[in-house]
């Protein structure tokens, strides 16, 4: 886990509104075009092989009739004592000074202790090379490389995303403000459940949101301290 | 236009206004739909308006492209709907343009008739066969056993078909959706011919009840109404709204409701009629109607209503003193086939928005005055078209002459596998699919269509108090040699001469929807035509920054007139309605059957899409098929494991008790999953696969449901009843996350 070190570079962070999202699914599918993700098809999802970057969990609640259901958007959590992060042998999975649990494609082995380490099960596996049916592949983001076989991937915040929001605060000579970064998961969100920004920027909605008395984080008490923040339903 | 402004337009701002600052102002260039390879700029993003078609809503979109590739869409950031959000199936969007299962050519067929054989042919060559068949028929008076069909409800394809076909001296059919709610919400309407579709302002009410309607997923505007729902529940200074959801099998819509009420399947209007009791005789209406329909109700209290609803009274009592004491209540219900008797639940949830009085008020249901003039007017295209529910297809064909068939993006072949027979019966089929489809094998001509992304077309929708006109532009060139069937239409007239070709007086449907958007919207929105055109050279006038925008808004008017009408609506009611009379026990069919459609899928024709097949179901997991939902205590009964592959029978019996059956299915085989949250005297399936064509992703998925829902061949529609038995146990059902620790193959 990283050494902490005091840095002014922003600290990328999201909150997800439980009590707005609805279970709909469109970020997950935003998620999916926006970063070339991977559909393996039939047989091999059948045996636990999709690549999913971001997933809805579900939970029933209660016996039939008095049944309520809970959704959860589960994507990784930058974690800022990140349990995948140690346990990689070749460095392939490492933490940003901007927040950001990064995974360099090119360096990865493929030992998979990372998937194994994460709490929150957020690590996708490439178990073969995918197959694009031509011209699918016409749709690729060019912004975002593609995995191949015998390669970790999971959620980046949209790193690409986070790039070109810096670029153009740069050459804006300020800082990242609201708004300069929206991953592709928070810009679809029918509901407006997912916010996104700096955290460290105590004005950005995101920091604001952070100290509302719904907030809560996943797994908390593993201190893995995720960067991703829930609020829950309820006043 | 100014920088800030673009970027705000495009939404995204942060990749593409980060590249652009590098190089002047190419944006100035940018947003013409087809932009000149010179003028091109490698590496830059490019991003072009246009509308979503993977439903009716309308949504605004913006595609990003690059080296002329489209590689993502997004919601437009000004687009009155949605705001700058899209759903799941809007995401997919560039699934259809780059299918690789798309018809790539025109073709004609080579082999025996049905065999799929195909050969690729030229367009003329496919524009001659076509118009020398319509000839020959012409010329010996048969003209009118020509027969053309389209289920593209959006934009302006019915409309040129239907110029064409009268003039040509038959008939263009529109086809509804098949869980269509705005016909019977039309029907409702009827009686008050100055409003328009009704929108309900879900994010100011406090206490919403729905009956049925999925308005999260798949009823009138998906997005619309989430972003709705999204300040319903937490907008700044609003209090939290309140959501109870009453329907038999809990959708994904019932899923996020405060308390979900599972009435009898065709109970809802007797729900609703009792909520209406409680709120007449404790005198809690702000409307009421007359001493003597107040006491010819009191049958329908909840005390008397019980037994047939399943819900207690007591239940029904509270929740209606909590509809009708909350600020801003709001009733909402579905009115597809997926509610037996939805027609009732219209009326009798409607007549709870009138007895609180939310009618044109904050929070209610608004009515709209219906004032605007059809955009394409001045392009003298026919004002109506014949509309066609889905079910009446076979009926259709079965009793009119029919010689050559013409068939637009609608597949009866899947949705009623029963017409196949009667299809082959016809002498000559064309079909204007971008797919291979159930249908289009069986043709004897295929003139693939444009996808959307690369069409030309205008169409509208609705939002709070406002009236859209959308712009389907191009985004990309085309990706294979295929033509939009409007310009098929063009190139037909044409090549027959006389009235039909005097019947379409443009010479391409670009040059139509560019004419027609332009003329409409200088009319509507002056203001912003006059300021944009000014800015830019005057040859480009004002089509620029209407193609930039991709839409127009027409604000509506609410109907004043209306809350005069209210009191005499609520006398005017008829208790005519056998509510109270058709529970009925089936000892052999024991389970009422709800088919419903797939919140991606759809009705099937997203099925060719391997992001949505591999998007898991938000209730049950299920990837890349179809499943049975029974509840668990049944299934125990039954002796059914989750997972256990299952057989069911289906029968559809006629309305009102008298059990006669007026339709009978071959039974089918499936895989079950126990689900919490449906009656135990329900089982459920959704529709969306059992293709045995429609390309690679789509063929042979999972069962075809949709086959139940027409089974009395567009007849006395009734209800669907069941019976289940366990097959095997070898599990067949693909789920997300149920399996995630790695499957071994081999041993090592
Ligand atoms: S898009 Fe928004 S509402 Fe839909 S599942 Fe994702 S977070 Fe929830
Ligand atoms: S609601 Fe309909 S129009 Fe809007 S994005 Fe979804 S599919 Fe497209």
């Amino acid at each position: 886990m990283s050494e902490t070190t005091p840095t002014n570079k922003p600290q990328w962070a999201m909150v997800i509104d439980l009590d707005r999202c609805t279970g709909c699914e469109a970020c997950v599918v935003a998620c999916n075009v926006e970063n070339n993700v991977a559909t393996v098809g039939a047989e091999e999802a059948a045996k636990g092989r999709t690549i999913n970057w971001i997933r809805i969990e579900r939970y029933f609640e209660g016996e039939y009739p008095d049944v309520r259901v809970k959704f959860r958007p589960v994507m990784c959590q930058h974690c800022e004592e990140a349990p995948c992060e140690p346990v990689c042998p070749v460095y392939a999975t490492y933490h940003t000074d901007e927040g950001l649990n990064a995974q360099v494609y090119n360096r990865c082995v493929g030992t998979r202790y990372c998937a194994n380490n994460c709490p929150y099960t957020v690590r996708s596996f490439n178990f073969f090379d995918h197959v694009w049916d031509a011209p699918l592949q016409k749709a690729w983001n060019p912004e975002v490389s593609v995995r191949s076989r015998g390669v970790m991937e999971k959620c980046t915040f949209c790193v690409q995303r986070i790039k070109a929001g810096e670029a153009k605060a740069k050459d804006e000579n300020r800082d990242v403000k609201d708004g300069d970064v929206t991953p592709a998961c928070v810009q679809t969100c029918p509901t407006k459940a997912m916010y996104f920004g700096n955290i460290a920027d105590p004005t950005s909605e995101v920091a604001k949101l952070s100290k509302s008395s719904r907030a809560t984080k996943l797994l908390e008490d593993l201190g893995t301290k995720p960067k991703v923040i829930y609020l829950n339903e309820g006043e | 236009m100014k920088r800030r402004e673009f970027i705000i337009l495009t939404g995204v701002g942060a990749t593409s206004a980060g590249m652009l600052s590098a190089c002047g102002h190419p944006e100035e260039k940018l947003i013409p739909a087809l932009i000149p390879d010179d003028e091109y700029v490698p590496g830059i993003d490019v991003w072009k308006a246009s509308t979503c078609a993977m439903c009716d809503a309308g949504c605004g979109i913006v595609v990003r492209t690059r080296d002329h590739k489209a590689n993502k869409i997004e919601g437009n950031p000004q687009h009155p709907v949605n705001r700058g959000a899209l759903c799941a199936r809007g995401q997919a969007g560039l699934q259809v343009l780059y299918n690789p299962d798309r018809i790539k050519a025109p073709m004609k067929r080579v082999g025996e008739r049905f065999s799929g054989q195909f050969a690729e042919i030229s367009w003329d060559e496919a524009i001659k066969i076509l118009a020398d068949k319509l000839r020959d028929l012409s010329a010996i008076g048969k003209a009118n056993s020509v027969h053309f069909f389209t289920n593209d409800r959006r934009g302006m394809t019915a409309h040129i078909a239907t110029r064409f076909m009268e003039a040509f001296g038959s008939h263009a059919y529109l086809v509804n959706r098949l869980f269509n709610e705005d016909s019977a919400i039309s029907g409702f309407l009827n009686s008050y011919p100055f409003v328009n579709k009704p929108v309900f302002d879900i994010a100011n009410a406090t206490f919403l009840l729905s009956f049925g309607a999925r308005f999260l997923e798949t009823w009138h505007s998906p997005i619309l109404y989430s972003r709705a729902y999204g300040d319903f529940r937490r907008a700044s200074g609003k209090v939290r709204g309140k959501f109870v959801q009453v329907e038999p099998r809990m959708s994904l819509t019932g899923a996020n409701a405060d308390e979900w009420l599972p009435a009898r399947v065709g109970s809802e209007a007797l729900v609703a009629c009792a909520i209406a009791q409680v709120i007449l005789r404790e005198g809690l209406a702000k409307n009421t109607p007359d001493a003597n329909f107040i006491k010819s109700f009191e049958a329908y209290s909840p005390e008397n209503t019980a037994a047939l609803t399943d819900i207690a009274a007591e239940k029904i009592i509270r929740i209606a003193r909590e509809f009708a004491k909350s600020d801003r209540p709001l009733a909402i219900t579905s009115s597809t086939i997926e509610m037996t008797k939805s027609l009732a639940s219209l009326k009798w949830a409607n007549f709870l928005n009138l007895l609180v009085g939310n009618i044109n008020q904050k929070g209610g249901m608004l009515l709209l005055e219906k004032d605007y003039t059809f955009p394409l007017a001045k392009l003298d295209l026919p004002n109506g078209f014949s509309n066609i529910d889905y079910f009446k297809f076979p009926m259709m064909i079965a009793d009119r002459p029919c010689e050559i068939l013409m068939i637009h993006n609608f597949n009866p072949a899947y949705v009623v596998p029963a017409t196949k027979k009667k299809l082959k019966t016809i002498p000559f089929i064309a079909s204007f699919s971008s797919f291979m489809d159930e249908t289009s094998e069986l043709a004897d001509l295929l003139l693939p269509d444009h996808t959307s992304l690369e069409s030309w077309d205008i169409n509208y929708a609705e939002a709070t108090s406002e009236f859209i006109v959308n712009l389907t532009q191009p985004v990309v060139k085309p990706e294979f040699n295929t033509k939009q069937t409007a310009d098929v239409f063009i190139a037909l007239s044409r090549a027959l001469g006389d009235k039909v070709a005097a019947s379409i007086s443009f010479s391409s449907i670009e040059e139509t929807v560019k004419q027609g958007f332009t003329s409409f919207a200088k009319k509507e929105t002056p203001a912003l035509v006059k300021k944009k055109a000014a800015e830019t050279d005057a040859e480009e006038d004002s089509w620029k920054p209407l193609s930039e925008k991709g839409f127009f808004i027409n604000k509506l008017k609410n109907n004043p007139a209306y809350e005069l009408e209210s009191h005499q609506l609520l006398t005017n009611i008829p208790l005519t309605d056998s509510l109270l009379s058709d529970a009925y026990e089936d000892q052999e069919y024991p389970f009422a059957l709800l088919v419903y459609e797939h919140p991606t899928l759809g009705v099937g024709e997203q099925a060719n899409l391997p992001l949505l097949q591999e998007l898991p179901d938000a209730m049950t997991s299920v990837m890349w098929g179809s499943w049975l939902e029974i509840n668990p205590k049944t299934a125990a009964q039954l002796g059914i494991k989750d997972g256990d592959v299952v057989e069911i029978a289906v029968e559809e019996v006629a309305i009102g008790g008298d059990l006669r059956t007026i339709a009978q299915f071959e039974p089918i085989q499936l895989p079950a999953v126990l689900y919490a949250a449906i009656r135990p005297d329900v089982l459920a399936m959704p529709c969306g696969q059992g293709h045995t064509a429609y390309g690679r992703y789509a063929t042979n998925k999972g069962v075809n449901a949709v086959v139940f829902t027409i089974g009395s061949a567009g007849n006395k529609r009734g209800i669907l009843r069941a019976k289940v038995k366990r097959i095997s146990n070898e599990n067949k059902l693909i789920r997300f996350g149920t399996n995630l620790p790695e499957h071994i193959e081999i041993k090592r």
